[in-house]
């Protein structure tokens, strides 16, 4: 309805670098909504590389890999004490509110707070260190549990990459039927599951 | 099941998609998936906008009908909104019957109810806007948004009484404080409402691309009143009354801060 000049920009051409997900992520996390965007070419792949490649990305093809190859490609149960239970709680309490007060940047954010602290609890861990064993089941079944969360939490966001992790860790049906709130709380991952790597999600681009 | 509906702004098919169409697109189907995701019954509105003088012009350079200029366009819409995979409900676009008999239905409604009538426009409009600007609201006869020249015409146009609103408009947003988001562009807009409102023009009588007035075939409907119609044309007002009343009023309207004044002001008071 905008009859006013157009922008230059042309959006299709912005998806072949770094697909739809990576746009649609873009648009929503880097402007607060009402306030104005400001749209730079730089800005665009340093947020993809920051955020998807190194983080959520990161986090999902780190799981997979230590899964594969210490736990015979089946996701072990996560435990009811874990550290991260309180901050995943806190992760989907706010992702609500943000959500609830149309703030999609705020939301991200929310979420993106319990993948980084799950990566943080990767990296003090270091499963990839561990010996398989009943310590890194509960390790790695920690951290499934914060993806799957996270890829329920983000799926309005990035619909197509959220259903791919969604069946990497091998959960059955659509991500976009679950529903917060009962599905969103720690604990939900049965456990048993069969966990594969796949096509890295965001290949990191060179700026 | 509780229900959530939306709507984005309906795009002027002067250019093809960019990137601030994207953007507001993207965010309403995002909110909207959200409220899917906490078990709501979700609606999505989306659709072009292709009436006006400017489609108009468009289309005679190019040496085709408008209806074929918009025929051209529109579809680069709605594959655009498939390829960022935005879960559309409905696409409406203002050149369909349905939107036709809605809006004629609303102006002759607003007509029976005295607040549009007759008179001679005499002031410069900016056909890239679409809008007639006062001197004052120009840069040395310039629009401010598109530099370019606004005309200076004469004509007899169909007014909607929006300074009969005023009051009205006022105590709406004094009693729901929340009807915009982010919460300054509330004080924007009750800013602009105190300061006067003018009459707006709804019709003219020298352009043949748009929809006619009921009452006077000579005129069409301007196209923000057109345009901001499609809100409820495409919920069945004129056509489907019943589908109406289930399904009006959504709950959010997603815009741009380019277009809160229409959606604001003149929206609300035409509804009113």
């Amino acid at each position: 309805m905008s009859k006013t000049t157009g922008n230059v920009v042309n959006p299709l051409d912005l998806i072949d670098e770094i697909g739809v997900d990576g746009f649609r992520y873009y648009v929503l996390a880097d402007t607060n909504y009402g306030n104005d965007g400001d749209f730079s070419y730089e800005g665009l792949l340093s947020r993809y590389n920051s955020d998807l490649a190194n983080n959520f990305g990161n986090l999902a093809a780190r799981v997979a890999t230590v899964v594969e190859k210490k736990c015979g490609g089946i996701g072990p149960v996560p435990s009811a004490t874990s550290p991260l239970a309180a901050i995943a709680a806190q992760s989907v309490s706010e992702t609500i509110r943000e959500w609830q007060n149309v703030q999609p940047s705020r939301a991200l954010d929310a979420t993106w707070s319990l993948i980084r602290a799950t990566n943080a609890f990767l990296e003090t861990n270091e499963p990839w260190k561990m010996e398989p064993g009943k310590e890194l089941d509960i390790v790695m079944g920690d951290a499934l549990e914060a993806l799957r969360i996270v890829t329920i939490l983000a799926s309005p966001a990035m619909p197509k990459t959220c259903q791919d992790v969604w069946q990497r860790l091998g959960m059955v049906g659509e991500v976009a039927d679950q529903r917060v709130g009962a599905d969103t709380q720690w604990g939900r991952y049965p456990g048993g599951t069969s966990v594969t790597k796949g096509e890295p999600l965001f290949p990191r681009k060179k700026i | 099941m509780k229900k959530f509906s939306a709507t984005t702004p309906i795009y002027y098919v002067n250019a093809k998609p960019h990137l601030g169409h994207a953007y507001t697109t993207i965010i309403s189907d995002a909110v909207c998936r959200w409220h899917k995701l906490c078990g709501e019954e979700v609606h999505l509105l989306t659709g072009t906008d292709e009436h006006g003088l400017k489609i108009q012009q468009f289309a005679d350079a190019e040496g085709v009908s408008p209806k074929q200029f918009c025929d051209k366009i529109a579809p680069l819409f709605a594959d655009a909104w498939q390829r960022l995979n935005i879960d559309v409900s409905d696409f409406i676009r203002t050149t369909e019957e349905r939107h036709k008999v809605g809006v004629q239905k609303l102006l002759q409604a607003c007509y029976d109810a005295g607040d549009i009538e007759v008179d001679t426009y005499r002031g410069h409009y900016c056909v890239a806007c679409e809008a007639y600007y006062t001197p004052e609201e120009l840069d040395n006869g310039k629009c401010k948004i598109h530099n370019t020249k606004a005309e200076y015409v004469e004509e007899e146009n169909y007014f909607f009484r929006l300074s009969r609103y005023e009051e009205k408009l006022l105590k709406w947003y004094a009693d729901h404080p929340d009807a915009i988001k982010p919460d300054h562009r509330v004080n924007e807009v009750t800013g602009f409402i105190k300061q006067g409102l003018r009459d707006f023009s709804v019709s003219r009588k020298t352009l043949t691309w748009g929809i006619e007035l009921p009452w006077d075939k000579s005129h069409v409907a301007y196209v923000w009143f057109d345009a901001l119609a499609n809100y409820i044309t495409a919920h069945g007002y004129g056509t489907d009354e019943k589908q109406f009343a289930a399904n009006w009023p959504v709950d959010y309207h997603f815009i741009g801060k380019d277009i809160i004044r229409f959606h604001s002001v003149y929206w609300p008071a035409m509804l009113m």
